[in-house]
């Protein structure tokens, strides 16, 4: 009997262990954030955010110098005015300097993680959070305000008129005042919103598509809805921001359909299927764009759906691919590299595995 | 496979009763239930075995076999299988069910993990194992949020300023309380006992580090399923109250069945009676009328 108490005892401590070894620390898997500043790219994977050259791939600087279990990034970092701000799923927003990654100040008010890309407009910070939480936060750290919401924010702000625009998993685009995070309207959808809305100035509208296969342009002040897309019955969940390039309103769902729509009227202009499951959205580039699947293919299309050119990487694609320059960034999980950066004409120049 | 077969239906009757229930910490809670009603034949039978087992190791004549061939592992061996064989019992008939709850454990916890879906990716992953005949849009975003409690986030209750871990501590209580009640009295001399003895005591530990870091819905998951392990083994007669309530006198010891062993050196053959009662005083009487077995 004792013998027996002894396995089973034996057996569960090297269980909780396994379970105990796969999930300590922040408990998330995720895609490395990135984000460009002029020949910079900033990169939050893991236990650091790399400041790399865009032009080489070499790394500048790495924040935290030191790697702690406890500290995870993964939300892209904002770079302006010479100052890198970027949250964690420690609950923390850092502020950095661009030049050497020092840390100028941290605020630990949040209860959740930062997983978006924080917005500045003037003197505000918005920074959403997985604690349900929207932040406003002053650029010294200090907190201005905060807007309750009923789930966690994974999506990041848009300032237009003097409202911060927001996507909610709870199926609505919402507005919020800029000044006091009073919310000022929801539009609602049919399912959660995981992306930024896209502002464009010349129509004057937003645009946005959710979790519940509808894609919706919003009247910015009212949070009306101009028009919903109705043109094609079998799209699926949308997880990324639209694109606007010459009139054409580009967005992609999840089966990896592509959409053009006229941005005034949402008439559809042609579709398009990238030939895999699509998470990741569309890159603007010059007068074409570029999609890339889950499953590594990165394809530039021209404005009439035409392939240009079509490039394997090793490991999967779940994030929109980020422009820096002359060069746009891929990054990819469960491959060889987190990071590769391609020219206009496809050729890879360089890619990223972060040195230990 | 392992996804198919245990993670997507886990993961999906999670999110069966989260829309009913239209509350992920309650369907935690239910889920962890169902579950435990679902295995409570496994766990009945451990228990089955685990006490004939006890019972056989704690008669006095199967300790003088094994006494006796403390220096002959191959023949104590042969003892022992020839014992088990004529009292019926499985020795792997503790482990056995243990080891199949095994996954299901490890199941439940990792459909949790994956109902509990923080970041797009994961949202990505959980929608796509989503049942066709249910609608991911009426299911995702799962409300995480149960009572003071974020089930995405380390549970911390703000008292005074402090954010106490309540769910840990509870935690700990609990899984200390269920292998004390678990744990049958043993001989506090034998090592083994002391190992058992030493693991007990690092099991709420352990358990109660994993509550205070890991998200709170797992951590509630912990709590339900000590909570159920410890009234279904008090449903079953099975909790041994002293020792966790010292004013709870251990309850006697099951008369243990008679094993005879076989003597070579009196060419005395091994006969094995369950009805009988240690009664090492009437041994020789008992044996004098008693068949002889042949082996």
């Amino acid at each position: 009997m004792k013998k027996t108490w002894l396995k089973i005892s034996i057996i569960s401590i090297l269980g909780l262990a396994v379970l105990a070894g796969c999930a300590m620390g922040p408990r998330a898997e995720s895609i490395p954030g990135i984000s460009a500043d002029g020949d910079s790219v900033y990169v939050s994977y893991r236990q650091h955010v790399y400041k790399l050259n865009a032009k080489s791939g070499t790394e500048s600087w790495r924040f935290p110098v030191k790697a702690s279990t406890a500290v995870m990034l993964y939300a892209p970092a904002l770079v302006k005015d010479g100052k890198v701000y970027v949250g964690d799923l420690a609950n923390t927003l850092h502020n950095l300097t661009a030049d050497n990654g020092t840390e100028t100040w941290s605020s630990l008010g949040a209860k959740g993680w930062y997983q978006a890309k924080v917005a500045i407009d003037g003197d505000l910070m918005v920074a959403p959070n997985t604690d349900r939480n929207v932040y406003g936060v002053n650029l010294d750290g200090s907190l201005k305000w905060t807007y309750k919401g009923n789930f966690a924010f994974l999506a990041e702000p848009v300032f237009v008129d003097g409202k911060v625009m927001i996507s909610s998993q709870d199926h609505e685009l919402l507005a919020l005042d800029r000044e006091t995070g009073e919310e000022i309207w929801s539009a609602p959808f049919k399912g959660g919103l995981v992306a930024a809305p896209l502002y464009d100035p010349t129509s004057g509208l937003l645009f946005a598509g959710s979790l519940g296969k509808d894609f919706l342009a919003i009247k910015p002040e009212t949070g009306e809805v101009a028009w919903s897309f109705k043109d094609a019955s079998d799209v699926s969940s949308i997880w990324s921001t639209p694109i606007l390039i010459k009139d054409q309103l580009i967005f992609s769902d999840e089966a990896g359909s592509v959409f053009s729509v006229n941005p005034e009227t949402g008439a559809l202009n042609w579709r398009v299927n990238a030939g895999g499951d699509m998470i990741a959205g569309p890159l603007a580039l010059e007068d074409s764009f570029v999609l890339a699947t889950e499953d590594g293919v990165i394809t530039r299309y021209d404005l009439d759906r035409n392939p240009i050119w079509t490039k394997t990487v090793d490991g999967q694609i779940y994030g929109t691919p980020v422009l820096a320059g002359d060069v746009f960034l891929v990054g990819t999980i469960k491959g060889a590299n987190i990071l590769y950066a391609f020219d206009f004409k496809g050729n890879q120049l360089w890619s990223f595995m972060p040195a230990n | 496979m392992w996804d198919t077969l245990i993670i997507q239906p886990f993961t999906n009757v999670l999110l069966m009763i989260t829309m009913v229930v239209k509350n992920f910490g309650v369907a935690i809670i239910l889920f962890t239930l169902l579950i435990k009603l679902l295995t409570y034949p496994l766990t009945a039978k451990q228990l089955k075995a685990s006490a004939a087992m006890q019972d056989l190791q704690n008669d006095p004549h199967y300790k003088k076999m094994q006494e006796k061939y403390k220096n002959d592992k191959e023949r104590m061996a042969q003892e022992q299988m020839r014992i088990y064989k004529e009292k019926g019992i499985n020795p792997f008939g503790s482990c056995l069910p243990t080891l199949i709850q095994f996954p299901i454990i490890i199941g439940l916890y990792q459909s949790i993990m994956k109902a509990m879906a923080a970041t797009p990716l994961e949202l990505s992953s959980l929608e796509r194992i989503i049942y066709p005949f249910l609608d991911p849009t009426k299911i995702l975003p799962i409300q995480n949020h149960f009572l003071w409690m974020d089930l995405g986030q380390p549970e911390r209750l703000v008292l005074f300023g402090f954010g106490v871990p309540i769910l840990a501590i509870v935690v700990v209580l609990t899984t200390f309380l269920q292998t004390k009640v678990m744990t049958p009295p043993t001989s506090q001399n034998d090592q083994a006992a002391a190992m058992t003895k030493s693991m007990n005591l690092y099991m709420p530990v352990l358990m109660g580090w994993m509550a205070y870091s890991l998200a709170s819905g797992l951590a509630l998951y912990f709590l339900v399923s000590n909570l159920a392990t410890i009234v279904q083994y008090a449903a079953m007669g099975k909790v041994d109250w002293s020792g966790i309530l010292p004013w709870v006198k251990p309850a006697p010891k099951p008369k243990a069945p008679v094993v005879v062993i076989e003597d070579d050196d009196e060419e005395e053959e091994p006969v094995v009676e369950p009805e009988k009662t240690v009664k090492p005083s009437a041994r020789s009487a008992a044996k004098k009328q008693r068949p002889k077995m042949k082996r």
